[in-house]
């Protein structure tokens, strides 16, 4: 699985890269036909976020994310569930935790190893934050 | 019986050892938005995500929500399990004793259910 990483108030946050349509820089307006979600705000974060957004293929959704710190190659085993009780939402945005191995990381990956970043699940997302459209495919 | 001997804040605690998976240094705790006030992040204990407490007082536990990664060398995380369920608690010391040492110490006594309890442990994975 390739995912985009990107900067957020509590830490590195993840999104699988074939839901990413488009990555809008700060200045960049919001294409016709996409809502505007703060997924900060959706977290409960403090601290804003940045200006980038992530335009979610098909899911007509702009997500407000920090700033984009590149894609990775993710290996399945990487992603650890998150135990659901410790959660106060029943329904959680997070596919998971992914811990990046400490070693045998190599190229782009090598910054990376040991670290960890939350993989978030686009459809919940957009289901948490109570938006849903119809699929607009450009 | 034996039981590990928990200093957390003004907290004098024990739990069972039966129930003490492991001891461990706390280090590399990752915060995770939209859960417990008591939690304050997750850690990889061997190949699975483990919600880490606080059971000290709230002041305290706000102060580390607010500085996640701040926390002290000297902190330990006792890791415990229920029916599968893990839970890592975080304290500044962890020693076993003997049952003698828990009645003369007068320890409030750690219901490891109750720790589960408060939250439904029976929710899934996300």
């Amino acid at each position: 699985m390739r995912v985009i990483l990107f900067e957020m108030p509590s830490g590195p946050c993840a999104l699988k890269l074939e839901a990413v349509g488009r990555v809008l820089a700060p200045a960049e307006p919001i294409p016709p036909g996409h809502a505007h979600v703060d997924l900060a705000g959706l977290l409960g974060e403090i601290g804003r976020p940045g200006g980038h957004h992530l335009l979610l293929s098909g899911l007509g959704v702009a997500l407000q994310v920090g700033r984009p710190a590149g894609t990775a190659q993710v290996d399945p085993s990487w992603i650890l569930p998150l135990p659901g009780y410790m959660f106060r939402v029943r329904e959680t945005p997070f596919r998971g935790i992914i811990q990046f191995p400490e070693q045998g990381l190599a190229g782009a990956l090598a910054p990376l190893a040991g670290s960890r970043a939350l993989l978030l699940d686009e459809e919940k997302l957009t289901g948490q934050s109570g938006y849903r459209q119809e699929a607009t495919r450009s | 019986m034996s039981h590990l001997r928990l200093k957390t804040g003004s907290r004098r605690l024990a739990i069972p050892a039966a129930s003490v998976r492991q001891v461990m240094r706390a280090t590399d705790i990752t915060p995770v938005p939209l859960t417990w006030a008591d939690i304050v992040g997750v850690m990889n204990w061997e190949a699975r995500a483990v919600p880490v407490y606080r059971l000290g007082d709230p002041a305290t536990q706000e102060s580390r929500r607010q500085h996640p990664k701040g926390q002290a060398q000297t902190e330990e995380i006792v890791i415990i399990e229920q029916e599968g369920a893990l839970a890592g608690i975080l304290v500044e010391r962890a020693e076993r004793i003997d049952g003698a040492s828990l009645q003369q110490e007068e320890l409030t006594l750690l219901d490891v259910e109750e720790i589960f309890g408060r939250h439904d442990v029976r929710k899934g994975e996300s």
